[in-house]
Formats: structure tokens, sequence, C-alpha cells
């Protein structure tokens, strides 16, 4: 990734700490457990960052922290060159119309007491735009850009759309604002199949033409395949394999991104895949594995150094944190 | 916030919407029930009495009445003229009883709404604030919780003396409590969902959030509460007034009773007190059953489905009984013959649904076959069919066999003893199908021991096998469900399934919710099952190539109809049905994958 100095989101070493404890043993050091450890990320504007893992990786935690909802203890997150990671929540408000959020479940998004005019118009209300033509106007385009009729649906309620159409009032929302970034948790995984495509080159679409900056995080990797520009695969709060999609789901450097990919069930019969190599679950974030968090799980680990250093990101554009990352010819790395 | 109502031209534009119009209101919905109904009309009675008291009552209350003979009208019963009877100072009981309402309303109402605005504001603000000022404010309610009603009403009278705004703030000051407690509950629920996530997300300042967001959703419970509230003031006070707490010389129902008390003719004026306390009744009849009713409507507002509603008209099995029954059982473990279930609707607005038009399907023994559709296609209906579990509103057409039995032909009993043992469910959602209080090792145990005649140790040793062939350490049986991540309870549910050694297994949706890596553990524990015990297995799921990968044949549905069902390989490589080829489009690894990366094809593990 070159460095630019056009980014949308410059993210620098940024970890997230929780703390297990409640009360006065909230002081105690020893309860606290990273979320997610020193993360680096650039995303230019009018491209797509996948963040793909299993639960439990951190890839909600990282889009919290970036719309300031989750706190960051270190690090520093600059959004269109301003610098966000130590903002209260008061400040946060101002950079509000700036970093805008999709949610996963569309059917608990929408206010079910405002239309879906109300809705898509709220943003703009609570940054103190009251002109009413002005708010007119601004909703009438944003449905639009979600391909959503103005005519038909402004005053629609939420109990009356489908859950494809809550998910168009919710980007609607998100675009009405005219933001830098834009934040998808999951945004089709509770849609149905003949739907999702629709909302991802929805998606694609308000990326490309309104050049915003798109964090996309998901678990479905044919979700992210098919949309995203780069790809960031996280495990344990680190990120392990970045690097353009192509590259990183076509060439997997690092056993994890292999495990995830051929965990994925295909309709394609000339590929009989082999069951994933991978047995139990991902450890808690409080029990982290010494080195390597994923030795315990990964079939290539059979020395002291995966169990005792961490390796870092390597490489220029298709970058891994591996100490054997996988061949690009080979079949069998060792 | 603007308001603008919906324009009917532009509402007519758009015929492909299937959807009713908008939800009927809260009003509209408490009110099809007869009770709210008659409530609300008695209610409304009592209303227009109290306002018009003076116009309508046939004396003046405090007149002391004479009979023809000049003599004083005193303790007459109920007769002509004097419908309710008299008092010993010859006053008319139902010219007092009209009278009175006004005082017992009002007191009742103000207060009411006093109660109700504290607790509501209290609720809001602990609720939404948290922390210190929630702890402030909920230790405040405890304390106000803590305050007996009578000893503090009769402390409060003695100081300040008998007026009416002494009996208005008692009740206020005291019956805020319950309100208080309810809303910053649903305060607290409401602060997590997601459209207030969304709110705090587009700028909102916390003011807006609470007063735009929360409160509009959290408020028509206080609405429900008042109401109640009003029922329990003006029961408050009647009983201070009863007691003689009310101001001298004033009137109301409970007043009337003091003084047919104090009396002491209580025993032979029976119709003194009676007709008070009669009217006490009425009125907290009428209240109660608005106010229950508006509860039961408001409850209703999250669930639109009709799948899940109660009433029955027929029940399932004794629709089918009455089928002509052609034909003996088929030669195959699982038979569905032109299935189709039709959900009765519940109220008059409602149509039925139909939701599974007809369906036919065999299974041989050890087959795997997977179902597959998106919301709404019907397929989880199917196995709800197949396995007697659909709500009792649904009816039920076509055949069902399994193991040559006919399954709508048989009895409770038969169809119990089959279950789990030759018939065996997993549930779609592993989190809520194990009992949170219960270690899993019991669950299972129990479960075999309720089939099979064995001893807690030899069933111990099966369920510790069972969760071993899952891939959960036996010793983890121990622990309780919420100990266990969301794959290890699916797997729990799985070993349960399998410890009998059923003929079919039967997975709805059992890997929804779960990660790639455990959804391939978990389908790699049913193909175990599958191979190990020969168990025929129906995969319910709306991922064609998570089935088609696992099955030797699917069933491909839409909108309760089957679009195209067969051999897998053949439905994969020359899909029939459009639908059926927009679903493999969707699937990873098809060829046709829009906008996908150019070089995206993913290579073999």
């Amino acid at each position: 990734m070159a460095s630019s100095s056009t980014s949308a989101i410059d993210i620098r070493d940024v970890t997230v700490v929780y703390s297990s404890a409640r009360g006065l043993s909230t002081l105690l050091k020893k309860h606290q457990v990273q979320i997610i450890q020193d993360i680096n990320l650039t995303i230019r504007p009018g491209t797509i960052l996948g963040i793909a893992g299993e639960s439990g990786s951190g890839k909600t935690t990282l889009a919290r922290a970036l719309c300031g909802l989750a706190p960051v203890s270190n690090g520093s997150i600059t959004i269109h060159g301003r610098q966000v990671a130590d903002l209260d929540q008061t400040e946060w408000r101002a950079v509000r119309s700036d970093v805008q959020l999709i949610f996963q479940d569309p059917y608990d998004s929408l206010n079910p007491r405002f239309t879906v005019f109300d809705s898509v118009a709220e943003p703009l209300r609570s940054q103190g735009i009251k002109d009413k033509p002005e708010v007119e106007r601004r909703v009438r385009t944003a449905l639009a850009d979600a391909e959503l009729n103005p005519d038909t649906f402004s005053y629609r309620m939420p109990s009356q759309l489908s859950g494809g159409e809550r998910q168009r009032v919710a980007i609607a929302r998100a675009l009405v604002l005219d933001p830098n970034v834009i934040i998808a948790d999951e945004p089709v995984s509770m849609l149905d199949v003949s739907t999702r495509g629709e909302i991802l080159s929805l998606i694609r679409k308000a990326a490309r033409d309104r050049r915003v900056a798109v964090v996309l995080v998901s678990h479905d990797l044919s979700v992210l395949e098919r949309v995203c520009d780069e790809i960031a695969v996280m495990y344990l709060g680190r990120i392990v394999e970045q690097g353009p999609v192509a590259n990183v789901f076509g060439r997997p450097r690092h056993p994890y991104t292999k495990a995830l990919i051929s965990a994925v069930p295909s309709v394609d019969p000339t590929r009989k895949r082999t069951r994933t190599t991978l047995r139990g679950e991902p450890p808690q974030p409080s029990e982290r594995p010494a080195g390597c968090a994923f030795h315990p799980r990964c079939p290539d680990c059979d020395d002291t150094r995966c169990r005792t250093e961490i390796p870092q990101l390597e490489g220029r554009k298709h970058m891994y944190a591996c100490w054997h990352p996988l061949d690009l010819g080979r079949e069998n790395p060792r | 916030m603007t308001k603008r109502r919906i324009n009917p031209t532009a509402h007519a534009e758009h015929p492909s919407s299937n959807r009713a119009g908008r939800p009927p209101g809260l009003l509209r919905r408490a009110l099809r029930e007869n009770n709210v109904r008659i409530g609300l009309i008695i209610f409304s009675l009592i209303v227009v009495v109290a306002v018009f008291a003076p116009l309508i009552a046939p004396y003046d209350p405090q007149e002391r009445l004479r009979t023809v003979d000049g003599e004083l009208a005193r303790l007459l019963p109920p007769q002509r003229g004097y419908w309710m009877g008299t008092t010993n100072f010859g006053r008319d009981i139902l010219s007092q009883l009209i009278v009175g309402t006004r005082r017992t309303i009002s007191v009742g109402a103000i207060a009411a709404f006093m109660a109700v605005f504290i607790g509501a504001n209290v609720g809001l603000i602990a609720g939404f604030r948290g922390g210190r000022i929630d702890n402030l404010l909920m230790r405040t309610t405890d304390a106000a919780y803590a305050l007996p009603f009578l000893p503090f009403a009769i402390v409060l009278v003695g100081i300040v003396g008998r007026t009416d705004l002494i009996l208005v703030a008692v009740i206020g000051l005291l019956f805020w409590r319950t309100t208080a407690r309810v809303i910053r509950s649903q305060v607290l629920t409401t602060k997590e969902r997601t459209f207030v996530k969304a709110a705090i997300a587009g700028g909102a300042s916390p003011r807006r959030v609470l007063y735009t967001h929360i409160a509009p959703n959290v408020l028509p419970l206080a609405l429900v509460y008042g109401m109640l509230l009003i029922a329990e003031a003006v029961m408050a006070e009647a009983s201070l007034s009863f007691l003689g707490f009310a101001p001298p010389e004033s009137l109301s129902w409970g007043t009337i009773m003091f003084d047919a008390f104090t009396s002491q003719r209580m025993r032979q004026a029976w119709w003194w007190p009676m007709f008070p306390g009669l009217a006490l009744m009425v009125f907290m009849y009428s209240v109660y059953s608005v106010g229950r009713g508006f509860q039961r409507a408001l409850r209703q507002t999250g669930s639109p489905d009709i799948g899940v509603s109660i009433r029955r008209p027929r029940r399932a099995s004794e629709r089918s009984a009455s089928l002509p029954t052609d034909g003996g059982p088929p030669d195959c473990l699982v038979a569905v013959e032109n299935l189709g279930v039709t959900y009765q609707p519940r109220t008059l607005e409602e149509k039925p649904i139909q939701a599974v038009k007809d369906v036919s399907f065999r299974l041989a023994a050890g087959e795997m076959i997977g179902i597959v559709g998106e919301s709404g296609s019907g397929k989880t209906t199917v196995v709800s069919a197949l396995l007697r579990l659909l709500p009792p509103n649904a009816e039920v057409g076509g055949r069902l066999w399994f193991e040559g039995r006919d399954l709508y032909g048989i009895g409770e009993r038969e169809l119990r003893s089959l279950r789990w043992e030759h018939l065996a469910f997993v549930p779609q959602s592993a989190m809520n199908s194990l009992d949170p209080v219960q270690r899993v090792e019991n669950q299972i145990i129990e479960a075999i021991r309720v089939h099979r005649d064995v001893t807690r140790r030899e069933a111990k040793d099966m369920c510790a096998n069972a969760l071993q062939q899952v891939g959960i350490n036996p010793a983890r049986g121990k622990h309780y469900p919420h100990q266990y991540s969301g794959g290890m309870r699916q797997r729990a549910l799985i070993a349960m399934a399998k410890v009998l050694e059923p003929t079919l297994l039967v997975a709805d949706e059992p890997t929804t919710g779960l990660d790639v890596v455990v959804q391939d553990q978990i389908m790699a524990d049913l193909e175990r099952v599958r191979e190990e015990l020969g168990t025929a297995i129906i995969i319910v799921s709306h991922d064609l190539a998570l089935v088609a990968e696992t099955c030797s044949s699917l069933v491909v549905m839409k909108d309760g109809d089957v679009v195209e069902a067969g051999p897998t390989d053949r439905i994969v490589s020359d899909p029939q049905d459009p639908y059926t080829r927009m679903l493999l489009d969707g699937a990873h690894g098809s060829s046709a994958r829009p906008g996908g990366a150019p070089n995206g094809s993913v290579p073999s593990g």
C-alpha cells in the first residue's frame, strides 16, 4: 500500500483495551484485555477495504474504534487529515458527519416510529440542518442513490419494508451527510442471498461515485471477495495478512487465510475441496497464546520461534505475518 | 420534526408492495378485544357522569329529603324516586354517588398523572444517564417502596390536616415508583437497539437521542401504567376517605362509605355502603380491562408474523385424519406427498397464509438431503410438519410417511416414542435450545434415560462418547451452556440428537450465525454421523453451496413451492429454474460472479 497523502483513513498502531473487571479491580492492570493490537491500515477515497476474521478476531472492535464507539487506548486514527483517536464523545459529534455507519441488523436499525424520510433526515437534523427545502433535497438524493424511489418510499414505516429495502434506507441515511468514510459491519449477513448482491453493488457504487472510503467487516469471504479492493485478515486482534483481494484470496501466504478460504463451501463441481485442517476454535483474547497467536491451531507450526516470537507484517503490497509463509507456487510450503 | 401524511396517490403507485398498509395503531389493536371495548364504554360513561354530575343528579346530595307526609326520609330502602335508598339524614344516595364521582375521579386522575409524570421522568433519566445518577434515582425509588402507604398518609394528614391536596400528594408521591422501574428497564433495552446507536452515529445530541428516539418508543408503556395507576389511585382515595382523611364536607365514593360506617347503621341499611362499593368495582373493572388490553396490544407490536399466533381453528391432526387413505406406505424412510400447510388467521382482518403449497420428496435410509430456500420459502414449515411441531393454527394437507407410518395417523404416545429415538431434531437456535441452568451433560443423560432403560452410569458413558465424537472434551460436559461458544453449543445439540442413533436427523439451519471455520466443522460432524450410524439427514439452509457440498439431493423452495428437486450434481451443473440459477450465481465458487476479483478463484486446501 503506497503511502498516500490523500488517504481517507489512516490508522497507526491502534490498540483497544477492555477491562474485564468491575468496580475497584478496574484499577488492576491484570484484568485488562487487548482486543485489538497494533493495527496499521490506510484506506484511500473510493476504495473498499474488507476486514475478514472469525468472531472474536476483533474486526467489529476495529470498526467501532473507527467511529468513536470503542475507546482507543493507543495509536492514532486520522480521518481526512483530522486526528480522532483521543476525542471524547462530545468532540466526536463534530466528526460524525464524516464517518457514517451501516449496521448488521436492518430490522433493528430503523426507529420503528420514524418514516423512511424522517430516518434519512435524522442525521441532517442532528447536525443542525433545519432548512426544509435543503433537507428535502438531500434526503431525496440520498434515497435515489440508494435506489429507492423517493416518491414511493418517503412516507412508509419500517414495518412496511423488506429487509433489503430497510438496508437501502440505512445506506441512504449513511450517505445523506456526504461522509468521507462509511463503516459497514456485516451489512448483508441478515439478508437473503437474492438481495445481498444488490446491496453489495450499491455499496460499491457509492464508494466509486461519491469517492467514499468504505470499511466492510464480514466473516463471509465470498461477500468480501465480491466488492473489496483490499482485504485485511484478522486473528485474535492482529492483522495476519493484508493486500489486494486477488492476491490474498488467490495466493494466500498465511495458513490462517488459507484455512478460512478452504472452509468456504463452494458449488464449483470441478473443485473437490478438502475439509479445513483447523481444529477447535480461536482462544479468548484474555488467553492469548505466546508468540504467533495462531500457533496452537496452525498445521505448519513446528518450531520454537512460532511459540515465542510474534511475527510482524512483512511484504510491500501483499503483507503477511507468519514465520513460515506458504510458498506461492508449491502446494506444500515445507 | 415535520409530520406529513402518506400521499394516497404515491402509495397507490406501488403495486408491487404486497405488505398491508400501515400496521394498525395501538388503540385499534387494543379495541379488537370485546372487554376492552366494554371497559372503555363504561369508563367514558363514568367520566361523562363526573363532568355533568349536577345536571344528572336527581336531588341536591346534601338536601335533607322529606316524604309526602312531611317526615324526614331517613334510611329508606331503594325504591321509586330513591333508586339507591337514602341515608339516615334523608339524603339521596344516588345523587351523592353521582356528585361524588367528580371528586373520586379527579383526585384519582390528578394523582395518577402526577405519579406517571414523576415515574416516567425518573425512569427515562435513570435509564439513559446510567452511572451515579441512575444509582441515586433508583435508591430513591427503593426508598419510596419502603414507605408504607397508610402510615405515611396518616402521619402526613396528621401534620398538614385534611385537604384535597394532601390526598393527591400522598398518592402521587408514592405510586410513581413502579412506573419509574418499568420505564427504566425499557430504556435500558431500547438504548441498546441499533437504531439508537445509528442516531448517535449520526451525531444526535444526548437530549435528542433521549427525547426523539428513546422516549417515543418507551412512553406508550407509561400510558398503560397511567391507566392502571388511575385505578390504584381511585382505590387509594376511597380507602383514605373511608378512613376519614377526606376534607370535611367533601363528597366522594369513599366518604359515602365513611358516613355509612360512622352512622353505625350499616347492618340494617345495606344499600348505603353497597352502591358506592359497586361503583368502585365497576370502575376498577373498566380501567383494568382497558389498561390490560393496551398492555397486550403493546406486546404484539414486536411480532407481526403470523407464524407465532396461538389461537387455533382446527388441530392439524384432526384435519389429516379425514384424508382419504388410499395407497399404502411407500418403500422408503421418509415420503412427503403433496404436503400443504396453511396458517389460519387469528383475527378477521388477517388472511390465511399458505406457507407450503405442494411439496413432495422422498428420502432413503442413510441419505442426506438439503432443503434450500430464502426466508419465507416455507422450508422450515416443511420440516416442522415432518416433526409435527407446527403451531396449532396450522392446517396440514397431504401425507407424511416415516418408517412406513403415516405421521399424522399415529397418536401422541406413539409419536413421543418415535421422537429422538428414530426422529431427532437439531433446532435452529442453539443458543435457546439448551437449558441454561443445567449442565450440558445432565441434559443429554436425562434425554437418554427417558428413552432407554439404562443406568445413569451407562447413560453417562454414552453421553461422553457422543460428546467426544463431535469434538467436545467430555470433561466439559460438566459445564453450563453459557460457558460454551456458539459452535460448541451447536455441537452439543448434535451430540444430543445422535446419541440414540436415530434413523433420521433433521437440522434446521445448523450453521447460521457461526463462522466459516466452525461451520465447516459442524458440517463435517453431520457427515460423520451419517457415515458412522447410517442416519439419514435433512438439512434446511439458505446457503445453497453449503448443502450442495454435503447432500446427495436437493429440494429448492420458493414461496411455499418446490421450484426444483433432484440429485445435487444435476441441479448444480444444469439448473432448470431461473431461481435456482440465481441462487447458484450468489453462491461462492460459481463462475458468474458480478464484480468479482479477476483472479479470485479459491485454491483447494
